[in-house]
């Protein structure tokens, strides 16, 4: 661990010395966050060491608990699985989460499988964040982007083969985990494979209350194969597996009994010189099943037979697919020591398909012809992009980024259920809706001080509707109790955006402040029709996707790092996210004030650790959207870990209490006010050889 | 509505998709495509009274209480040829012993269709078996006139009924009342889809046993429900007159399973069917 905490602080202060010669100044990437292996980078971020240390020494994170420490990003839970990550109030359809670069699009129309699901901070080497507009290398949007790259095969120098072994426990869940992770390289091969087994039971909330359908199980597997030809080229393949089951959702009124995606993707890398080129291409595929087997499914009806109750029997299955297939080129090239010029040529095709069918059974009678409808028509969307981004160096101070993105897309119906279905609405569906997107965006850094730097940018940028809000059909969203349409004749959503980010650093201190303004135009959310009936009984009503003519967002966060020479860290993250519609009413789903303190002290083999998450109050709600007021709260951790390096190996053992004081406590964006863990112990043990 | 007949309706379905499946695939097996005798269901085949006319008589389906479209193909028994222009007038008669009645019928026009057929509607008002409904019809083609008689083996009644009668009681003032009968029958599409549906049905009115006249000027709404799910859907176009005693609408299914569209019907400006429904499940 020292060894690392020391290549991590050269890491650091490497930052005002980049960017000479050929190397371009700053790397495009705000932030990237990096997780597995150093890599010297130019634009190492305040928290990075932060994110890293939580990780290695806390196995029960899953990549929530990662997300959640990145400069603004928001996590909204609907269980104890795959939250849903939010940047700046942004989320869904309004970021590119890409793997690598790699689209990948989640199979559940209730959004519980973000693409996030299907990944283990075990499969990561970095994350990078792009905010607001500034993210058209990935394809245009208007909240921002989150690139998750895929790890390299492990090789720690120590062996030809090497790898490490690591099991801990959980208490408040009963929570078991098994990681391992092998590497193995030899001549100009070199092969990594990962794997992660989890299996959590039922947690028991700060009020001692057993919060049901919160368990899960999941396994997760990654391989990659890397071929280095040269000292130029190489080629590398990755093929990622994961699957879940018998996943609760308890603020749902159904589970996921299995949730299976895997990925396999192949690229070849070529670095001269002057110029770096990517190519790959790749295929994934999300297969998502809900359904309610594992609940109580009696209803009762009242007007059944008049003026009697009536208990009724229903199941829902709701199975839904996702395959995504494309491919990338992308090249920098170094034009003079100026200017650095990068083209990305992309492409994909994603085809979504989900069904919903209900079995309806009164007590006592033969079961009800099965209710089917399809709440992703199938429909395909292709999406080919062009992106152009000149990085041009004035000087060792000051340079200045411009870039732009054209993205075509068409969506295309696989039959003819999406017309029919629409027909109810009076919509006359067109055989394929296309969209041109427009993104341009121009970021400046300037080091005002030797200690001060500051990086404005500014853009505008649109987004195509998603599959759910283009044609979504009758979509339960069990925050508002709404099922949600499509509308096929939304408006694409634009973006106006800025951002100011403040970088003060000196010896150990390090201070960034940002701020970001986002002006939408059209922005698209569910507005009540009630004209339309409700669809079952448990719904409040209908709700359609339209454009909404402005909304306004901000957020502002800090982060301060401090290291002293003694071993004693102080690290600070605030983040606060205000939305409005139009002049008065607060944009819902918007998360609270919330700060996060971590000290950490080192001390020879030993690292001690104690961190608190507070989050002020949420009365800025949207009582249209059903959203209700949130207390604000404060929970403690604790950790220690003691590293060994005995022969030829490290032995790492660490324990920690997560929520010290056993807080009842849930947070604001948490669907169904389901109360966090309460008061559990970790433990860990780790062997690497 | 009787729950543990649900089955039975189910392989009725069963029955006559897989009837109209062996027929399809029967027709798509013939080589001559011209030739499409067996486009529909041979229910009977007989010669006229006076031994004028061979006639080919077929229907969609089994035979079923409510509107069912019937199909005579008509030859000229002497020589053979067949028959494209003849006036041919239906007679139903259920035959209950005690006294007989009839059913609402929709007589062919005059010309046949290009496949030779002549397409009338017979709308059953209940169930029969061995013979108690039968079909006649009277027939004048190339100058003669003759009579044809075909006994029914069977009028199947189903479930969701596809007919239903409205009674209309307004009370005469001095302690009777005055009861008018009309009966009202789906006319079922091929195949009920999510979506947009044509809704149509058909009204007469019961002047006697034997005589059931259109009619033209009733005012229809509907509301499809899904009863178990307590919903309805829509954007539903009531039925309005499109042509003699038929009214045509929109009925939109926001999924498959168990629909029920609920009837009413105004007259003369006064609500006299209230409660009326048809069942639909696809």
């Amino acid at each position: 661990m020292k060894k690392y905490s020391f290549v991590m602080l050269m890491a650091l202060f490497a930052h005002p010395v980049a960017g000479q010669g050929h190397t371009p100044a700053y790397k495009l990437t705000a932030d990237t966050i990096l997780l597995g292996d150093v890599t010297i980078s130019s634009s190492i971020p305040v928290n990075n060491s932060q994110i890293e240390k939580f990780y290695r020494t806390n196995s029960f994170s899953t990549i929530d608990n990662l997300t959640a420490h990145l400069e603004g990003v928001s996590l909204i839970k609907r269980g104890a699985y795959a939250m849903e990550p939010q940047l700046n109030g942004f989320s869904a359809g309004e970021l590119n989460i890409t793997i690598d670069g790699i689209k990948m699009f989640g199979a559940c129309t209730d959004k519980m499988d973000p693409v996030t699901s299907y990944l283990e901070p075990a499969n990561l080497k970095t994350v990078t964040l792009e905010h607001g507009t500034n993210c058209g290398l990935h394809g245009n949007n208007v909240g921002g982007s989150i690139d998750l790259a895929l790890k390299d095969p492990e090789n720690n120098g120590l062996h030809a083969f090497s790898g490490s072994i690591m099991t801990g426990y959980e208490s408040v869940s009963n929570g078991r985990n098994l990681l391992f992770s092998a590497g193995h390289s030899k001549n100009k091969w070199a092969w990594g494979l990962n794997g992660v087994y989890r299996k959590n039971g039922n947690y028991r909330a700060g009020n001692g209350e057993r919060i049901n359908h919160s368990q899960f199980e999941k396994y997760n597997f990654h391989s990659v194969l890397l071929y280095t030809a040269d000292s130029f080229s190489s080629v590398r393949t990755d093929i990622l597996w994961d699957f879940a089951h018998d996943v609760g959702y308890p603020a749902l009124p159904m589970d996921v009994s299995r949730a299976r995606a895997y990925l396999a993707a192949a690229e070849y890398k070529r670095e001269k010189g002057w110029y770096d080129l990517k190519v790959k291409i790749y295929y994934n595929s999300v297969f998502h099943q809900m359904d309610d087997s594992g609940r109580d499914s009696l209803f009762f009806l009242n007007d059944r037979v008049p003026g009697k109750r009536d208990s009724v029997y229903m199941r829902m299955d709701m199975p839904g697919r996702s395959r995504t297939f494309g491919g990338y080129f992308q090249g920098l090239f170094r034009i003079g020591v100026k200017n650095s010029l990068t083209v990305k040529i992309d492409n994909y095709t994603n085809s979504s398909l989900a069904e919903m069918t209900m079995h309806m059974r009164y007590p006592g009678y033969p079961a009800e012809p099965p209710m089917y409808l399809q709440t992703w028509p199938d429909v395909t969307r292709n999406v080919s992009g062009i992106f152009l981004s000149d990085l041009h160096t004035f000087n060792n101070k000051v340079s200045l980024t411009v870039n732009g993105r054209i993205d075509l897309g068409t969506d295309r119906f696989g039959s003819s259920v999406a017309r029919d279905q629409f027909s109810v609405f009076n919509y006359e569906l067109s055989r394929r809706y296309s969209n041109i997107t427009k993104g341009f965006n121009a970021s400046l850094r300037y080091h005002i001080l030797k200690p001060l730097l500051v990086e404005i940018q500014s853009g505008v940028s649109e987004r195509v509707p998603t599959i759910s809000e283009r044609y979504g059909f009758y979509l339960y969203n069990a925050y508002d109790g709404y099922d949600y349409v499509g509308n096929p004749g939304l408006r694409t959503e634009k973006s106006v955006s800025g951002r100011t980010e403040f970088t003060y650093f000196r010896k150990g201190l390090k201070i960034s402040l940002a701020g970001s303004v986002s002006l939408l135009r059209d922005y698209i959310m569910g507005v009540t029709d009630t004209t339309i009936p409700p669809m079952n009984f448990y719904t409040n009503g209908l709700r359609v996707y339209s454009n909404i003519r402005n909304v306004k967002m901000f957020s502002t966060d800090l982060q301060v790092l401090y290291r002293l020479s003694n071993g004693l860290s102080f690290y600070l993250l605030s983040k606060y996210t205000f939305g409005q519609i139009g002049t008065s009413a607060p944009l819902p789903l918007i998360p609270p004030f919330m700060n996060s303190v971590t000290v950490s002290y080192e001390w020879k083999q030993w690292t001690f650790q104690a961190d608190n998450e507070t989050a002020f109050r949420q009365d800025r709600i949207n009582r249209a959207y059903s959203e209700t007021r949130s207390p604000g709260y404060s929970v403690f951790n604790l950790k220690a870990s003691l590293h060994l390096m005995p022969k030829r190996s490290m032995i790492d053992v660490s324990a920690g209490v997560t929520n010290l004081f056993n807080r009842d406590y849930y947070e604001h964006l948490d669907w169904g006010r389901i109360p966090r863990p309460g008061r559990s112990v970790n433990i860990l043990l780790k062997y690497t050889f | 509505m009787n729950h543990p007949t649900m089955k039975r309706i189910t392989s009725y379905h069963i029955i006559y998709i897989s009837a109209l499946l062996s027929i399809l695939s029967a027709c798509s097996k013939d080589d001559n495509p011209g030739n499409n005798q067996s486009q529909y269901m041979l229910v009977a085949e007989s010669a006229s009274s006076n031994s004028m006319f061979n006639v080919k008589f077929y229907a969609k389906d089994s035979l079923f209480v409510g509107y069912n479209k019937v199909f005579f193909m008509l030859y000229e028994k002497s020589s053979g040829s067949q028959v494209t222009q003849a006036e041919i007038n239906f007679r139903p008669i259920m035959d209950m012993v005690t006294f007989k009645h009839a059913c609402p019928v929709e007589n062919p026009s005059g010309t046949a269709d290009a496949n030779g057929y002549f397409e009338g509607a017979v709308m059953f008002s209940m169930p029969g078996y061995d013979g108690s409904w039968s079909l006649s019809a009277d027939v004048v083609a190339n100058g003669k006139t003759d009579s044809i008689y075909f006994p029914l083996a069977r009028v199947i009644p189903t479930n969701p009924v596809k007919k239903i009668v409205v009674i209309d009681s307004l009370s005469n003032g001095s302690g009777g009342w005055i009861i008018s009968k009309y009966p009202v029958s789906l006319v079922e599409p091929d195949k009920w889809n999510v979506g947009n549906n044509n809704f149509e049905i058909t009204v007469n009115k019961m002047a006697s046993m034997m005589s059931f006249p259109t009619i033209n000027d009733m005012t229809i709404a509907i509301t499809p429900e899904m009863p178990s799910m307590g919903h309805g859907s829509p954007n539903n176009v009531n039925p309005i007159p499109v042509s003699d005693g038929h009214y045509s609408g929109t009925v939109n299914f926001t999924m498959t399973g168990a629909w029920r569209v609920h009837l009413d019907f105004t007259r003369d400006g006064r609500a006299i069917g209230k409660n009326a429904y048809f069942d639909i499940s696809f």
